[in-house]
């Protein structure tokens, strides 16, 4: 550039230019996933599996602390069903991060995936209450998914100041991940062993991809297992008193109930699904709260299979507190009823679809 | 608006572009003096009367200064007048809390009562230092080393101009006010040698300064949970942490100025390789060490007193310098010890030859380093809990015996510390930015990008404010 000549100038700015793009790019293509999800070592696991996994589960934690692979392989193989299946799930995961990790792993599972199951997604893109900060929140922002979740902001029904800010949130955090701003240090964590996975995550993902509450050493779930007693234990049994009474009472969706409902990412993720084959199951696992939008959606045929395990009417041993780790989360005992429960509701499904 | 900020680039993307294609120096002139006020605005617009008031003000001084016709009392009222304005503002803003407080505090302690009204005003950003500026130039006019600048957009301009206005270099009107007469082409800056310039000065403070600020933040955060390890580690990663944000920014204005086809004068020269701390002062801080020795140690005598009167001279300077970063006793304490080590070099002959050794190296930075322990921490009784802690005292004892490995948390730290030294070190054999010089345009550009998409990369994620922009 320190040339007196105009092309010179111009050459040596697009080189620097190129030279810069092409670093970036570089490093944004070969981020590291977030460790703090775990969601690594499983989607390796599920491309390097040789005989390949039949059904996959993605969702945050109501299904990755909630159902055991191993329980539902031996259920399906009971029921004369020689499938496999993969727990993707992680824990925490906002909406568009589960729909990212859906993704990936349905692109690293291969042929023989043929069910999918996720848990469905409200699609907020409100910012609010995420931790834009982490990388974890940050690794998401792919092109794609960046602009899925740009557009969704720029359609919320909210004052535009709002749908801007969210919006411009996302853009910036698409703009850094492509320029893989401040990833460095991500990089430098894994070279020098300073971020390395518990064992046992790294076990968890080798085996299916489920984890027990019991046996994750995390200081803060262990923190959180001990603390569930007295006062909320009185909230969570009430908790479910208002649940069972809501569905004894057989409440049916409203009309206008999915007017905010972000319906466009739905049919967006389902539409990709199906593109691929692949028959999607939407399942709610038993949380402690009811919403009615899955049964609008399963009644107009935007989810063509519902699962809903969060009825203490028919599920009432998955709403025992003994068998709760918190008020959302259920032990390993909990969790092994679950994914009996859950692996024989499947079956049914796909012996139904057989017959189909 | 931060030099290491996206906000920045496309701030910088315009002045430059539009800078360049204006015809004429006097246009190109008129839009850097607007940018800058529109730079400053971007932190506070309230402040930016202060600015216009300092530039009247010494304006008016240098034009009835420069009046060959001018009686000397006359003279001597604009030069105390100027002084009165500039100082009187800075201490306003700056001190009056400072010194109401401890006065108070001193009323009290001999058995009066005393009612305390602060003014608690906000430190507008860069005070200090377009104070320092304006006052070397109404200095320079007075003695008669500089001629009176006569026109007003060209004094608002080295007043304000914005790559140096709110963290330095201190600019001299001798070293500036020539440059606005001179012609200005495109083509002259070197502006691969100053990317790289801009670059070196990013990553120091963005991917080196930036990154060590939360270990430092936590350790001197609460000095008495941390063991010896952890406080020794913290008192080198704050050295390095304040060296790299101050360093690099000088380094990103000089650069940035230099683009626009202004010469700002270097800032530090490689101080953590400084064998002794009178040089270490000649590399630290130039522009401020230079300012004090031009216009206060120099005027007070300077060294041709004698051993007591220099010593004197020299306290009073680093007391002063210490009080120029802010008004608490930690940076007076902290001028003192510099003080005292100069003192101390000038009046032991063996530490002339202790400068030859490798010792010299070890003292000089093992002062830097604990004197700026003094200014970081808060007060006097946190700064000496620290150093309680650095000697093994009872409460780090007791930290470092909590810890259940801290050697395992230390280590990157300090090997983050030693890599950082190692290149400093190769930047420092080099003595220059454009490291490859020699080597072939394409290979250059080509480094050039690359290397500025890995410090993007190695950019600390949060923003830090640079830390000499409080003072």
């Amino acid at each position: 550039m320190s040339s007196p000549s105009p092309r010179s100038a111009v050459a040596s700015t697009l080189r620097v230019t190129l030279a810069f793009v092409a670093t970036a790019l570089a490093i944004g293509f070969g981020l590291p996933w977030p460790s703090d999800a775990a969601v690594g070592p499983k989607i390796d696991a599920i491309a390097s599996d040789e005989r390949g996994f039949d059904i996959l589960l993605v969702g945050p934690s109501g299904i990755y602390r909630g159902i055991d692979p191993a329980i539902v392989d031996a259920i399906l193989a009971e029921r004369g069903h020689d499938l496999r299946c993969y727990n993707a799930s992680a824990p925490g995961m906002v909406d568009w991060e589960a729909d990212f990790v859906l993704r990936t792993a349905v692109e690293a599972a291969g042929d023989r995936l043929a069910w999918v199951v996720v848990e469905p997604n409200p699609w907020d893109p409100d910012t609010k209450n995420a931790n834009t900060a982490s990388y974890r929140y940050l690794f998401w922002h792919t092109l794609g998914q960046s602009a899925a979740v740009v557009r969704a902001a720029l359609d919320l029904d909210r004052p535009r100041d709002e749908r801007v800010e969210i919006a411009a949130t996302h853009a910036r955090l698409a703009a850094r991940r492509l320029s893989g701003y401040g990833t460095g240090k991500e990089f430098l964590r894994r070279a020098l062993g300073l971020d390395s996975l518990p064992p046992e995550k790294v076990a968890s993902a080798r085996a299916g991809g489920y984890l027990a509450l019991e046996d994750d050493t995390d200081p803060k779930i262990v923190k959180r297992g001990a603390t569930f007693r007295g006062d909320k234990v009185t909230e969570y049994e009430q908790q479910v008193t208002r649940l069972l009474r809501s569905w004894r009472t057989g409440a049916t969706p409203r009309d206008g109930i999915l007017d905010d409902y972000d319906l466009a990412s739905h049919r967006r993720q389902v539409d990709w699904l199906e593109a691929r084959g692949l028959t999607v199951v939407h399942a709610v696992p038993p949380y402690s709260g009811r919403d009615l939008r899955w049964e609008a959606l399963l009644e107009l045929g935007e989810i063509r299979h519902l699962l809903s395990f969060n009825d203490p009417t028919r599920f009432p041993g998955l709403y025992v507190t003994q068998k709760r780790f918190d008020r959302q989360h259920l032990t390993r005992a909990g969790a092994a009823d679950f994914s009996r429960v859950f692996a024989n509701e499947l079956a049914d499904l796909i012996e139904a679809s057989e017959r189909d | 608006m931060y030099f290491n900020e996206l906000r920045f680039f496309a701030f910088f993307a315009i002045v430059f572009a539009v800078h360049w294609i204006l015809r004429g120096q006097g246009a190109r002139k008129n839009w850097l003096l607007l940018v800058s006020y529109v730079f400053y605005s971007a932190w506070d617009w309230r402040f930016l009367g202060l600015i216009v008031l300092s530039t009247i003000v010494d304006y008016a001084a240098g034009l009835a200064l420069g009046r060959a016709d001018a009686p000397r009392r006359t003279r001597r009222l604009w030069m105390f007048g100027s002084l009165v304005v500039n100082l009187g503002v800075l201490g306003l803003f700056k001190y009056f809390d400072f010194f109401v407080t401890q006065g108070a505090a001193l009323i009290e302690s001999l058995g009066f009562e005393a009612h305390v009204d602060t003014l608690g005003w906000l430190l507008p950003v860069g005070i200090s230092f377009y104070t320092f500026q304006t006052l070397s130039y109404t200095i320079d006019v007075y003695r008669g080393n500089l001629a009176t600048c006569r026109n007003p957009r060209d004094f608002a301009l080295f007043v304000a101009f914005f790559p140096q206005l709110v963290a330095g270099p201190i600019v001299r009107a001798s070293d500036f006010l020539p440059q606005l007469t001179e012609p200005r082409h495109f083509w002259t800056p070197q502006y691969r040698a100053l990317a790289w310039m801009f670059l070196f000065g990013y990553v120091k403070k963005a991917c080196v300064a930036d990154n060590l600020a939360p270990f430092v933040d936590t350790v001197f955060g609460d000095p008495a949970a941390h063991g010896p390890a952890e406080l020794w580690m913290g008192a080198a990663a704050y050295y390095t942490q304040i060296y790299c944000d101050f360093s690099g920014y000088s380094d990103m204005a000089i650069a940035t100025a230099g683009m626009l086809g202004y010469r700002l004068p270097l800032n530090f020269a490689f101080p953590m390789f400084a064998t002794s701390v009178t040089t270490g002062w000649r590399r630290w801080h130039i522009s401020l060490s230079s300012w004090f020795r031009d216009y206060l140690y120099i005027p007070l005598g300077g060294n041709r007193g004698g051993t007591v009167r220099t010593a004197v001279n020299l306290c009073t300077v680093f007391l002063l310098c210490g009080l120029w970063h802010g008004a608490a006793w930690t940076f007076v304490l902290w001028g003192a010890i510099h003080g005292a080590f100069l003192i101390a070099e000038r009046a032991l002959p063996f530490t002339a030859k202790l400068e030859r050794t490798p010792l010299g190296a070890i003292h000089t930075q093992l002062v830097f380093m604990l004197a700026f322990v003094v200014f970081r921490t808060p007060d006097l009784e946190v700064a000496g809990r620290y150093f309680e802690g650095l000697l093994g005292g009872s409460a780090s004892a007791a930290a470092a015996t909590a810890a259940s490995d801290p050697g395992a948390e230390l280590w990157p730290w300090g090997a983050f510390l030693l890599v950082f030294l190692g290149g400093h070190f190769v930047a420092y054999r080099r003595i220059g930015y454009d490291w490859a010089a020699k080597r072939a345009d394409w290979l250059r550009d080509v480094a050039l990008g690359v290397a500025a998409a890995l410090a993007i990369a190695l950019t600390a994620p949060d923003y830090q404010p640079f830390i000499y922009f409080q003072f």
